[in-house]
């Protein structure tokens, strides 16, 4: 007769580098059910944006994670734009999708060393950061900071690059392009972490479809869906890029995706660098927009990601909804740890690059003892700031 | 299948709940229908024109009404639709949608948590689900008033 033993992974957990509980039923080793709970760094944000005005937002809104802060700036800013009707310059246009990409690209490079670092392989998993610092020295050159760049803005971007910049970008890339290369090489053909990452937490295309996976995760498994691609926004609709996408719906094949996908980034980069148009890089956006709905979504380094942003006339929005890949991401992958030891909970769980500081954002009333409270920043200072 | 005479498509397809449809720009439809039928909606989506992603479920706070929309991606004709519907602030409740797409069950969890706008037939909703544990049971922070 077997039991089945509950077993917690998390909050806390060495393989976990954000707070998230997985509550996993264990016969032996074997999994044979999960149950996930989010919401353990659910910091308000939504709320908190229908307080601040649209220029506050997009620095609000780049907080959300860290890692894609791009992405979360530049889709903040298309509904933004996308209800109040403003035309966007074109090199503003290629700007944005340049430091997107390298924003894709330093978030792979993360993702594929830390899945390296998950499974006991630290060499690869210090060769892997290596090689992405060089593009942080690119983002900070571009933008003017390696992580939270505020490079957006409603109307177009900050900043603009000149001859030098592009071509210090350009010796970059080569190199790091060389670099991928050599780690795809090594991924693909190392036997130990394809012993480790193949047939692991295998999601079949109709389950990605159906439980609604985004982003590397469903091009793992064989979805073809790319926003970038299918619904194309800033300057992808003139660039020519290729869809990633892999058949074998394992942990392997969603990091491969990943692989590729630097590599695809790398070739649009230098296409847009070659074909930069000239001109203005942002128009002028009064403070108050018209009433109306704006809705955008980019594909973030991690999938599908949406801004819908409501607005009744104001300078701030009446209600700002953000839904991140993670989001929809873990309830797809979730049963796929059934049937699995739990030693490759870490393999399956890094796969789909799991960002939990983006899935927990709602709300933002303190409660102490059952009552709601709302507390100004000088209340907070004064109660629990001890001098 | 392309997205020619989608609207045309869209409207023929949902006559019996439809409200209002309009296209906003290429590829973004904005359709309100009638919220009891928003289960018989996306079957009928789901039939005419293939596989449906669900990017987001979420709602507004009118204080009159709340306006619950879906934001909806279809595989088929690669278009996307925002799905609407309003529904009674004192007494919010919409038919689920999860029987038909699976992927919706943690966006109506997140909406009732925040919202307290029941789905029923999703077996699942529960306070807590994003929120910490002692919040207050009666309590739907993103609401504008309670």
């Amino acid at each position: 007769m077997s039991y089945a033993v509950d077993l917690l992974f998390g909050p806390q957990h060495p393989a976990l580098h954000e707070p998230e509980r997985f509550r996993f039923k264990v016969d032996g080793e074997i999994i044979v059910d999960v149950d996930v709970k989010i919401g353990f760094i659910h910091r308000g944000i939504e709320k908190l944006a229908e307080s601040k005005n649209f220029i506050q937002n997009i620095y609000l809104t780049e907080r959300i994670c860290g890692i894609c802060n791009v992405a979360h700036t530049l889709c903040y800013v298309q509904a933004v734009e996308d209800m109040a009707g403003i035309e966007v310059p074109e090199r503003a246009k290629y700007l944005r999708v340049i430091v997107h990409e390298l924003n894709r690209i330093h978030s792979h490079l993360l993702i594929l060393g830390v899945a390296a670092e998950l499974l006991g392989w630290e060499t690869e998993f210090m060769y892997l950061w290596r090689d992405r610092e060089a593009i942080m020295d690119i983002i900070e050159d571009v933008t003017g900071n390696r992580v939270t760049s505020a490079f957006n803005t409603i109307g177009g971007v900050r900043r603009d690059i000149n001859n030098t910049q592009k071509e210090r970008m350009l010796k970059v890339l080569d190199k790091v392009e060389k670099d991928t290369r050599f780690h795809k090489k090594v991924l693909e053909e190392d036997p130990l972490y394809r012993e480790r990452m193949v047939n692991m937490g295998v999601l079949k295309t109709r389950d990605a479809i159906e439980r609604c996976a985004v982003g590397p995760t469903a091009r793992g498994s064989n979805v073809d869906y790319d926003v970038r691609a299918h619904d194309p926004y800033a300057a992808y609709d003139e660039i020519p890029f290729n869809v990633i996408r892999y058949k074998e719906c394992d942990s392997w094949a969603r990091m491969m995706v990943r692989v590729d996908e630097t590599l695809e980034s790398i070739n649009i980069i230098r296409y847009a660098l070659k074909h930069l148009p000239g001109g203005e890089i942002r128009v002028k956006v009064p403070p108050r927009l018209p009433a109306g709905e704006g809705l955008s979504r980019v594909e973030a380094p991690r999938g599908e990601l949406i801004h819908h942003v409501f607005c009744k006339g104001d300078v701030k929005p009446y209600r700002l909804k953000v839904r991140t890949p993670t989001f929809a991401n873990i309830l797809a992958i979730a049963p796929t740890f059934i049937g699995h030891t739990i030693a490759d909970v870490p393999a399956i769980l890094v796969s789909i690059d799991p960002c939990f500081s983006c899935t927990d954002r709602l709300t933002f009333v303190d409660v102490s003892s059952g009552k709601v409270m709302k507390l100004s920043l000088g209340e907070i200072k004064r109660m629990y700031w001890s001098r | 299948m392309s997205e020619d005479n989608f609207l045309e498509k869209l409207q023929n397809c949902l006559k019996d709940y439809l409200v209002d449809a309009k296209k906003k720009r290429d590829r973004l439809y904005i359709v309100e229908v009638k919220a009891e039928a928003v289960d018989k909606v996306v079957k009928a989506l789901k039939e005419s024109f293939g596989d449906i992603h669900v990017t987001t479920i979420s709602a507004v706070d009118y204080i009159e009404y709340l306006e619950v929309f879906y934001d909806l991606w279809l595989h088929g004709p690669k278009v996307a639709l925002v799905l609407k519907v309003k529904v009674n602030s004192d007494k919010p409740e919409l038919p689920s949608i999860v029987g038909v797409i699976p992927g919706a069950l943690f966006n109506e969890c997140e909406v009732y948590d925040l919202f307290g706008i029941i789905f029923k037939g999703n077996n699942h909703l529960k306070k807590s689900f994003i929120l910490p544990e002692h919040f207050p049971k009666d309590y739907f922070p993103l609401r504008k008033k309670r």
